[in-house]
């Protein structure tokens, strides 16, 4: 196979990754907030539909969820405008599953002779395609907003899409403090550049050279603004049930309903990679860059081992403990740990073995690669986890912003902080030259 | 009249941000703590256990019946009158007994419309509805089967009910027979 | 005039008024039972017990049966009165039931009321109750007695007495035995009996039609005028949403007093049965925009010539002048009559009158020729090709003769109120309001220009006034001059041009109608050869007088 042919299937297989992976988060999602919430709460949580007894710790909620959506009448409001009535929930999907195609996933690999890249367009302008696509994301909330022919539902698309444009400017003045530093916009270029470590005048520190790191602020403006960006508690008053009962998708039903849900939580998905690629290394494993996981792949294999084993021993921990709280219930709960986590967890266990087996102590010559490639996968997935949970955790620990103060707080508050910001970065980076 | 000068948030509260992470600080506890030990949550698996209702809720209606199992209502309308809902419709018709009088032809109660006020059961001059059966779950599939007819509401065996909504009762019936010294 | 001073308020009244008239009259509150305006004194509850001042001392008597002198001081209030007052209803509820709750009268029973003021709500009795029995007895085609709650006022006596002159019932034993019965083989069966229950301050009296249908207090009242007979009594229209339960008289001093016949009393479910529900356009019921649409462009291509009108003495006076002016501007007003073919009903001195249609002198007013021989004739030949027919039911009164008029015509377009035989003949039907739905004017047989309000809004929205709805036409043929918002619009702009009723609005007629001047009355005035009244009224009635 030559060279050209194997990267242009390269890419394709990883835009049909990129693009439908945010689709793999939004049931993880869902069920994280419906449980987030209810632990947070002190309750229990979904646990009550099942299929054939497994009820997946809540998981299979989302099954009903799915078949009930679909069953739901698909009502279109007399006196809306129908095609941007139907234009917006698509719209809102679509731009919620495009920005992800810059993130790259791990470092590229070279695997009997080709080079395999885990990214789907490396762009030069990288994250200004990302702030380009997802401010494309205000659109569908407003003609949702004014063409359901509802009060309720253009208040909604108004604040949302008047919040949405005040946020995005301190969104972007963040986002430029990084480039100045990274003295980049190509996304691999900036996780790359992640892997070393601090160098501040001259002197090496014992930090990893993260966005955090370098832009403590412009993380800090980030991260609010993404808040505010994708409509999340505390910034959601586009939905306040309380004056709005549901905002700009108060008229939708049904599938077109199920989209706006989905693409509310693609965008959180979305946020969690940008923001974990940008801020936090992206693919990158602290204090060890890709070359010095290449170097040690034994290592690398015992670090994967110790971990899955760490997170099947704590899932199943959790999910035995939540299954004997539930004693008296009907159906099966007893083999559900075994069978969702212990038995993960075997199973990895097994294959290193087979590993070892087939290939003794020395690795075949694709094995660093691949194992480094799967290591630092894991560091982004646990990275975006993390946001994906933080964003669920605030959600239930704030109360909402009154809309004078949401305005406040971004025109007059997070605006300067990021101008103050940029101000600094770039009396920083006079001095070091 | 004093003005009272808003204040607001000052000093370090006033920059929220370490106010937001004592927040999600204290939720994060109670997550690790219900994670590890669920048993810490007092919650009730519903339809398997069911928790006792309370001595004054208010249940369902029923209406009294008389010793010879006729209705004691006499169709006044004075729930009916007294409804802020409006779910009591009553149509009256000449009783065969010359003691009664009026008695009710059609009692519904649309309980999709009734809140459950209980101004019916106070209003009644002869203790005829009461809402003391204990159940809160009514639920069903169609309208027309939660408007509950004459029949239903008296389908009961006119026993007291100690647990149950239970205003005071008029002492002596002001009509019919029984109010004949 | 004498001048005389009732709880320290000095107010002037007609002469032979008595104290009870003079107080009601001047807002003094007087509680009283057996008094009825329009009926003799009796004097017997003795609840409107006032302190006169005299020359010696002061004395208790009741005001009722106390005719007013010059310089007269009357307390009502005094200890002494209330006492008076309170006792006497202390006594009238000592063996009255306290069964409102069955009662149909509770809501608008005067002992109720008092019962409620005066707060007696336990007697003080020690001996047994004396139950004198007699519960729903049936004494009448209409009427319910109940002897346990009457408290012998003798208010429905002395209307028998009075007004049908029957004379059927009458107080029969004695002491607390005393109750009010039918005589032996007689039966309550006279053309008013339904007012006794109306005058009794009880609920001794029912009427079967109401009896259980509905408490008073859903009612809603609407001032109204009897649709029955030429003499268009006054009464109110009581509904609960959208069904009517009762028509009630309404005090006219002038023409019902406080009277109605059973007749119009009862012929409340006339308007709600068998109406004409659907606009009907061909066979298929079609609503009203597209019936209307279809209707301007079917006489557009018509002649204006070729289109005859047929009015009724049953339409307002408002959709009469619609329809008139209608055919002045678009039609020919020569092709417009309203031949009326009823029969003429039963009459009596008291009330009724024979004209059983509520607006025939209407008809005159506008200029109407309410034979119409000679369109008729025409009409016989098929020199017209349609007909609007509102309110009329030629089909109905004498199908041979309909058909025989009727029988060249292409299209009978129909206004009708109820499903009649000329609905079914009709090319198209417009089913339009009842005069209970809708608001409007009637002018009776002694030429009383009389007012009626809209009581609910029907259920269907394409069933209009007929005014407005020939004004809808009028606009869809683009005629200028219909831009009527409603009814009484079009009775404002009817009064600029009829001289009669110049100077009127529709809301400025009395609520008792006002006589109109230059229109001959066809009837004699109500009650002749009837014992004139003796209570002289302390004013005249305006507006709320029904309290009395």
């Amino acid at each position: 196979m030559d060279n050209q042919l194997f990267t242009l299937i390269n890419i394709a297989v990883m835009t049909v990754v990129m693009w439908i992976t945010p689709l793999q988060f939004v049931p993880f999602m869902i069920w994280l907030e419906r449980k987030g919430s209810a632990i947070i709460q002190d309750r229990i949580g979904p646990n009550r539909a099942e299929i054939l007894g497994v009820r997946l710790f809540g998981m299979i909620h989302n099954f009903a969820d799915v078949v009930k959506l679909l069953n739901k009448e698909n009502i279109t409001p007399s006196g809306s405008n129908k095609f941007y009535y139907w234009l917006a929930p698509f719209w809102s999907m679509t731009v919620s599953l495009l920005p992800l195609l810059i993130i790259p996933l791990a470092a590229p690999i070279m695997v009997g002779g080709h080079n395999i890249v885990f990214q789907a367009a490396n762009f030069d302008v990288g994250i200004l395609y990302v702030l380009s696509i997802t401010s494309m994301g205000v659109f569908a909330v407003i003609l949702a907003g004014w063409a359901s022919n509802s009060k309720f539902s253009l208040l909604g698309g108004l604040r949302s899409s008047a919040q949405m444009i005040s946020y995005e400017l301190s969104m972007g003045l963040a986002i430029v403090g990084l480039l100045m530093v990274y003295q980049t916009t190509q996304v691999s270029a900036i996780v790359e550049n992640q892997g070393a470590l601090v160098t501040a005048w001259g002197h090496a520190l014992p930090l990893p050279n993260w966005g955090i790191f370098l832009q403590p602020f412009g993380f800090i403006l980030f991260l609010v603004a993404s808040f505010a960006e994708t409509n999340r508690n505390p910034f959601d008053l586009a939905e306040g049930e309380s004056e709005l009962v549901a905002g700009y998708h108060i008229e939708y039903s049904s599938v077109k309903f199920a989209l706006f849900f989905m693409a509310e939580y693609s965008n959180m998905v979305v946020a969690a990679f940008v923001i974990s690629t940008l801020f936090l290394g992206g693919y990158q494993v602290p204090y060890a860059p890709t070359e010095v996981l290449m170097a040690h792949p034994h290592g690398v294999l015992i670090a994967l081992c110790v971990l899955v084993a760490l997170k099947g021993g704590v899932l199943g921990y959790i999910f035995q403990v939540h299954g004997e709280r539930q004693e008296g219930l009907k159906g099966v709960r007893k083999a559900e740990p075994f069978f969702f986590a212990y038995l993960g967890y075997g199973l990895a266990l097994a294959a290193i073995v087979v590993l070892f087996l087939s290939f003794g102590w020395t690795l075949p010559d694709w094995a660093p690669g691949v194992m480094a490639a799967v290591l630092q996968l894991g560091a982004l997935l646990a990275k975006v986890f993390f946001f994906c949970w933080l964003f669920v955790w605030v959600r239930w620990t704030l109360p909402r912003f009154r809309y004078d103060q949401l305005m406040r707080l971004g025109w007059k508050v997070m605006l300067p902080l990021a101008l103050v910001n940029l101000l600094v970065t770039g009396l920083v980076l006079l001095t070091q030259k | 009249m004093k003005v009272v000068e808003r204040t607001g948030a000052q000093g370090a509260e006033k920059f929220y941000l370490i106010a937001v992470v004592q927040g999600l600080f204290l939720t994060l506890g109670h997550v690790i703590k219900n994670l590890f030990n669920p048993k810490r949550m007092s919650v009730v698996f519903y339809p398997e256990q069911k928790k006792a209702l309370p001595p004054a809720t208010r249940g369902r209606h029923r209406l009294m019946k008389r010793e010879d199992g006729t209705p004691r209502c006499t169709a006044c309308m004075l729930c009916a009158t007294a409804c802020p809902a409006e779910c009591i419709h009553i149509k009256a018709e000449e009783s065969p007994d010359p003691n009664i009088e009026k008695r009710p032809e059609k009692f519904d109660i649309d309980m999709l419309r009734c809140v459950f006020c209980g101004f019916c059961v106070e209003a009644c001059p002869l203790d005829a509805i009461r809402m003391d059966i204990p159940d809160v779950t009514i639920a069903d599939y169609t309208r027309e089967s939660l408007v509950y007819s004459k029949e239903f509401l008296m389908n009961h065996d006119n026993k007291d009910v100690v647990t149950g909504y239970n205003p005071p009762r008029p002492v002596q019936l002001t009509h019919g027979p029984h109010a004949r010294p | 005039m004498a001048k005389i001073t009732i709880d320290g308020k000095v107010m002037e009244v007609p002469d032979g008024t008595n104290v009870l008239e003079a107080a009601l009259s001047n807002d003094v509150k007087l509680e009283h039972f057996c008094y009825q305006r329009y009926l003799p004194v009796a004097g017997n509850c003795r609840t409107c017990m006032v302190e006169i001042e005299g020359p010696k001392g002061n004395m208790l008597t009741v005001g009722c049966n106390t005719k007013v002198a010059e310089g007269m001081v009357i307390h009502t209030l005094s200890p002494k009165a209330k006492a008076a007052q309170k006792s006497a209803i202390e006594m009238l509820l000592l063996d009255h039931p306290l069964d409102c709750p069955v009662c149909d009268k509770a809501g608008e029973c005067k002992l109720q009321n008092q019962y409620m003021e005066y707060g007696l709500y336990d007697a003080r009795r020690d001996v047994p109750r004396y139950f004198k029995g007699g519960k729903a007895e049936d004494i009448g085609e209409h009427i319910m007695l109940d002897q346990e709650r009457c408290v012998l006022c003798t208010r429905c006596i002395r209307f028998v007495d009075e007004v049908p002159k029957t004379s059927e019932l009458a107080i029969v034993n004695r002491g607390h035995e005393a109750k009010i019965d039918i005589f032996p083989g007689v039966r309550l069966d006279n053309a008013y009996s339904g007012n006794v229950t109306d005058i009794c301050p009880v609920g001794a009296l029912t009427l079967k039609e109401f009896r259980f249908k509905q408490r008073v207090w859903f009612l809603k009242k609407t001032e109204s005028v009897c649709h029955g007979c030429a003499r268009g009594c006054n009464m109110t229209v009581e509904q609960n949403k959208g069904h009517i339960y009762r028509f009630m008289p309404r005090e006219n001093p002038e023409l019902n007093k406080t009277w109605m016949c059973d007749e119009g009393r009862f012929s409340f479910d006339h308007y709600q049965t068998n109406r004409a529900a659907e606009v009907r356009v061909g066979k298929e019921n079609r609503n009203l925009a597209y019936g209307i649409d279809q209707l301007a462009k079917l006489l557009q291509d018509i002649p204006a010539d070729q289109v005859a009108g047929i009015a009724s003495p049953t339409a307002a006076l408002e959709d009469l002048y619609v329809m008139k002016k209608l055919f002045e501007k678009r039609f020919n007003p020569k092709n417009l009559a309203a031949p009326f073919w009823d029969k003429p009903g039963d009459a009596d001195n008291v009330l009724k009158v024979a004209d059983k249609t509520p607006n025939r002198q209407g008809l005159k007013l506008l200029g109407f020729d309410t034979e119409g021989k000679d369109l008729l004739a025409r009409m016989e030949k098929g020199e017209f090709k349609i007909v609007l027919m509102m309110h009329n039911n030629p089909f109905g009164h004498d199908e041979a003769l309909a058909q025989k008029v009727y029988g060249k015509v292409n299209a009978l377009i129909v206004l009708s109120v109820h499903q009649t035989k000329t609905v079914e003949k009709g090319a198209m039907v417009f089913p339009v309001r009842t005069f209970i739905e809708k608001n409007g004017t009637f002018v009776n047989a002694t030429s009383r220009l009389q007012r009626f309000r809209q009581a609910f809004e029907p259920e269907n929205p394409d069933v209009i006034e007929s005014s407005m709805w020939l004004a809808c036409l009028a606009n869809a043929l683009k005629v200028e001059g219909f831009d009527y918002v409603d009814t009484p619009s079009v009775f404002n702009a009817m009064a600029k041009e009829v001289e009669a009723l110049k100077g009127l609005t529709f809301n400025s007629i009395p609520s008792t109608g006002v006589v109109l001047a230059g229109l001959a009355s066809v009837a004699e005035e109500p009650f002749k050869g009837i014992k004139a009244q003796p209570n002289v009224l302390g004013k005249k009635c305006e507006g709320e007088c029904s309290k009395a």
